[in-house]
């Protein structure tokens, strides 16, 4: 086996070992991914997104957890540690093919970031498979295939379906593609083959709404939605997104591969180079990757001094590589060239990733000691073998997880709530929460997990007296394992 | 020196007046050593000794300085010692980089001043390892340079950072020994005589001060004595340490100059490298001056040790000192050509300066902090209390009470944590008779005490000795919103 065999099996070995830390029982639970579970458990019922359960993400992680039901979570697993591992190999081509030295380097920083426990919320997060898509997507412009620019498009596409903000990042690498020099091929027909490619995953997606009479729904809810309320939240500064993004960056170790990459890339774009207008779009393409910090601040309240929605960037798991490939690739600066060079950066670069993968193999967290998955209540459900539409949470994303483990398809709808918590001007007529109110009702709801107590998750007085109202009166209390204020709810008996 | 250089030079130096600025008094918040160093200073000049009247386990040396900054006005007294000797220091090192040709001259010395003013890692001016940081980069610079005085001065140096802070001196150890082993300028034996010389100019004069005063023995058990016994009690795990390493320097923003100094120089080891004995040395330095870090937790009876960023200041002379070496003497190719150190430079400097923007930026006043402002001290300014009148126990801050009303202590304990932290500190209660015997000797009027942190005692019987005491013969003083300060009985009873 010649060196180069080595060093790939060895860097998929890495990239699957890394995998590993994340698979099922060490997951760690988030409640955006319990939406797509429940989203995907849904639609294993006949159930369609949009239509029988709110969401305001892209249908594409819905499909795929869609899958992952399908074998107890595992599917899911072999899905992201497939992606990652693909993404690794075609990476690892890449830099062999262009006479790295180490051509193993930008793979391992990219399987090192996108694993960094730090900041991924474990596997399965939209921005996960975006970010493993755009190494994909990078790694299939640099190639010569023939199909080229259709791929180019199908994977634009899936990122675009997957979460819209991200395809920000793949526009200085299209703008690269349709460059009069990158290829022979007239611009009209790189257009079509990209559109070709772009369609090929997007038709389906109609089509499949569209028989589900849920294409109005989708439009909106995944949509329109995002345009309307995410980005009219809290006003942050220009400058409160910096020092967020630094904060997030030094939280979780991200900082030291991001600063050496920026500043490599920033070098080889004024050294002497043999492809600056690359280097010089990788760059570009930095900024864009985080591009959903800016898009309006998701908090109450501003946070940027703690470390919270760090998923948002994950995605510099995927142009940092590939600014430090480019960098490296086409520089002809010999100070920034060569195996000392090359050696001395990746070093300083990967280090404190190392450190903070290491940490976390050696301190696995075994899911079931989440406050959610150790809940009492939990338990207690299960035993009561609950049927489709009689169990319903309210007030915690998290603990949709219950709904999961009771594979229960939920009574409402709005299967989280945290709009009423977030937007005061959400639902200011409570139509929507008597909606829920109805639902229950309607189908005879016997639990209700209350997540709200304490008077202040409401940012509507007027939906907090609704909502409770409504719990006063039709459930009782149920007491699980002594516990002092009960969360749990059944419903009365009617006499 | 160039016109050039000397712009260069006016323009750093601006910048470290600049950084010294935003720990000038109204800027440097409380902290409780400094507070206790500040009595120390006040205390001199009232006449008293060191250890022998008030209790410290630190070397004489920060107590003079702090004498001559009372001197000299006090806080602002302090400041400008502090600021002048940081300039010098700057100074001497722009001079070497400039005698050595660095490639940029004015990288090092930024450098050094952006971590010693690193308000994340240094938490306020004026502590002793600032000082011994700054003595360390004196000692370097007169290390690298031609002097006629060069041993004496470094034996100088030795001595007055031995006499600030003990363990620091650790870190001039191979410097010491590279003069003695690798330099054949003057017989071994006046090398030899020229350091002790210099050592003696520091230690003849503290020796003969506390020997005229009767104080030696007090000097010596706890200046010296109690650290190697008390302060060492509980050993950290290697892993402990390193992952308090780990946090700091990631706290603090040293990680990167940390990584980059440790990497280049372990690389510039197997490279081409003029003097490599001297690389090793500065390496060795670079581990030693983590020292305070590796000597042992100060705590007993904790689960999880605490992190101490302070222990990490002296870094900011080392890798200093450790950068010069790998810069100044690197091959050309590889490590000391202009273009190579750009982006090690930028590396090097972008996250530092970012911490000091921050901090530049944000500054809190002293004048805000709770303790200075709390009811207590309101009331003790209405009736203010004279030498003597006054005791705070257990509860460090208000050290800060007897240095504004410019008083001294009753009792030589004027802080008391080692009551809290070992098990068999004053088991027999012996020392605190002594404060008991002191206090009622004094007829001191008021005590600041949180009866909460009383109860923090490690010894019960500690806790019950002196509970009896104050319920007998002091009453808490009925000032709105406060519970900490406590009057003397009108008429104690007898004893």
């Amino acid at each position: 086996m010649n060196r180069h065999r080595i060093m790939l099996l060895l860097i998929l070995t890495a990239s699957l070992l890394l995998s590993l830390l994340y698979i099922p029982k060490y997951n760690e639970i988030s409640g955006d991914k319990e939406i797509y579970r429940y989203v995907g458990l849904l639609m294993h019922k006949g159930g369609v997104p949009y239509r029988d359960a709110f969401d305001h993400k892209p249908p594409l992680i819905f499909f795929l957890n869609y899958a992952g039901v399908l074998l107890n979570g595992w599917t899911q697993w072999l899905i992201d540690a497939g992606l990652v591992l693909l993404a690794t190999f075609l990476f690892f081509r890449l830099g062999e093919k262009y006479r790295l030295p180490f051509p193993w380097v930008p793979p391992l920083i990219f399987n090192l970031m996108i694993r960094d426990h730090l900041l991924c919320l474990g596997i399965g997060m939209t921005r996960e498979y975006t970010t493993v898509l755009m190494v994909i997507f990078f790694c299939v412009l640099m190639g010569k295939h023939r199909f080229r620019y259709f791929g180019l498009g199908a994977i634009g596409a899936s990122i675009f379906f997957m979460q819209q903000d991200q395809v920000l990042q793949l526009i200085p690498f299209f703008l690269y593609s349709f460059l009069p020099a990158t290829d022979s091929l007239p611009f009209g027909r790189r257009l079509l083959r990209v559109f070709l490619g772009f369609a090929s995953v997007t038709l389906p997606l109609i089509l499949y709404f569209a028989w589900n009479h849920a294409l109005t729904v989708a439009w909106q809810d995944a949509f329109l939605f995002n345009f309307g309320w995410y980005t009219h939240t809290l006003k942050e500064s220009f400058r409160d997104h910096l020092i967020k993004l630094k904060t997030l960056m030094d939280g979780g170790n991200y900082e030291v591969a991001v600063l050496v990459t920026v500043v490599l890339g920033m070098c080889a774009s004024i050294f002497p180079s043999s492809n600056r207008k690359l280097i010089l779009l990788a760059l570009l393409a930095i900024p864009l990757s985080v591009a959903a910090e800016f898009m309006g601040g998701r908090d109450i309240v501003p946070n940027i001094y703690r470390i919270t929605f760090t998923h948002y960037i994950l995605p510099l798991a995927g142009s940092i590589p590939i600014l430090l490939f480019c960098a490296f690739a086409f520089t002809r600066e010999p100070v920034l060239s060569g195996y000392r060079a090359h050696a001395i950066f990746s070093i300083i670069a990967a280090l404190s990733l190392a450190y903070t993968a290491a940490q976390h193999a050696t301190h696995l967290k075994s899911k079931d000691v989440d406050e959610v998955a150790a809940a009492p209540e939990l338990p207690y459900l299960l035993q009561q073998r609950l049927s489709d539409y009689q169990f319903y949470v309210f007030g915690s994303i998290n603990s949709v997880y219950m709904t999961n483990e009771l594979n229960v398809r939920a009574p409402s709808v709005w299967v989280y709530q945290h709009f009423w918590r977030l937007y005061p001007t959400w639902d200011t007529d409570l139509r929507l929460l008597r909606s829920i109110e109805q639902d229950l009702l309607r189908h005879r709801t016997t639990y209700v997990l209350d997540l709200t107590s304490g008077g202040d998750w409401f940012s509507n007085c007027a939906a907090d007296e609704e909502w409770h109202g409504f719990l006063r009166d039709n459930y009782a209390p149920v007491m699980v394992n002594s516990v002092l204020e009960s969360t749990l709810w059944r419903k009365k008996e009617v006499r | 020196m160039t016109r050039k250089h000397k712009y260069l030079l006016f323009i750093i130096l601006g910048i470290s007046f600049s950084l010294s600025f935003c720990f000038s008094p109204p800027y440097d918040l409380m902290r409780d050593d400094r507070e206790v160093f500040s009595y120390a200073g006040m205390a001199i000049l009232k006449g008293q000794v060191p250890y022998r009247d008030f209790f410290d386990h630190k070397p004489p040396g920060i107590f003079f300085i702090n004498a001559a900054g009372s001197l000299l006005g006090g806080l602002w007294g302090l400041w400008a010692i502090n600021t002048l000797l940081v300039l010098i220091a700057t100074w001497m090192l722009y001079r070497i980089c400039l005698q050595y040709r660095l490639a940029f001259s004015w990288l090092l010395p930024l450098l050094f001043n952006l971590m010693i003013r690193d308000n994340l890692i240094s938490m306020g001016a004026s502590m002793t390892r600032e000082f011994t940081t700054i003595f360390f980069l004196f000692f370097f610079c007169i290390f690298m340079g031609r002097s006629r005085y060069r041993e004496m001065s470094l034996g100088l140096c030795t001595g007055l950072i031995f006499f600030t802070q003990q363990e620091q001196v650790l870190a001039t150890v191979p410097f010491l020994l590279y003069v003695l082993a690798a330099e054949r300028s003057l017989p071994i034996n006046q090398r030899i005589a020229r350091m002790a010389l210099g050592f003696g100019a520091v230690l003849v004069p503290i020796l003969l001060y506390f020997a005229w005063n009767r104080s030696l023995g007090y000097l010596w058990d706890d200046g010296f004595r109690f650290n190697m016994i008390w302060y060492t009690a509980q050993p950290k795990s290697p892993g402990d340490h390193f992952r308090t390493i780990k946090r700091c320097l990631d706290a603090g923003n040293y990680e990167m100059p940390f990584m980059i100094a440790l990497i280049l120089g372990v690389a510039s080891f197997f490279t081409k490298h003029k003097k490599k004995g001297l690389l090793l040395t500065a390496l060795a330095a670079f581990f030693l001056s983590l020292a305070p870090e590796l000597m042992g937790n100060r705590f007993e009876g904790r689960a999880n040790p605490i992190d101490s960023p302070p222990y990490f200041l002296p870094l900011a002379a080392s890798i200093c000192a450790l950068l010069f070496v790998i810069f100044a003497f690197s091959d050309e190719a590889i490590i000391g050509d202009k273009k190579i150190q750009l982006p090690f430079a930028l590396l090097l400097l972008c996250s530092l300066t970012y911490t000091s923007l921050q901090h530049s930026t944000h500054l809190e006043k002293r004048s805000d902090d709770s303790d200075i402002n709390s009811p207590a001290l309101n009331y003790l300014r209405q009736h203010r209390p004279g030498n003597y009148d006054l005791y705070v126990f257990n509860d460090d801050d208000y050290i800060y009470a007897y240095n504004e009303f410019g008083i001294l202590a009753p009792s030589r304990w004027i802080y008391h944590h080692m009551w809290d932290w070992y098990y068999r500190w004053d088991a027999d209660h012996a020392l605190l008779s002594g404060i008991t015997a002191d206090l009622l000797r004094h007829h001191t009027t008021y005590i600041i005490m949180d009866p909460v942190r009383m109860t923090q005692f490690l010894n019960p019987a500690n806790t019950a000795y002196w509970r009896d005491f104050m319920e007998k013969n002091y009453e808490p003083q009925p000032v709105p919103g406060t519970r900490i300060l406590w009057k003397r009985k009108e008429t104690p009873p007898n004893r």
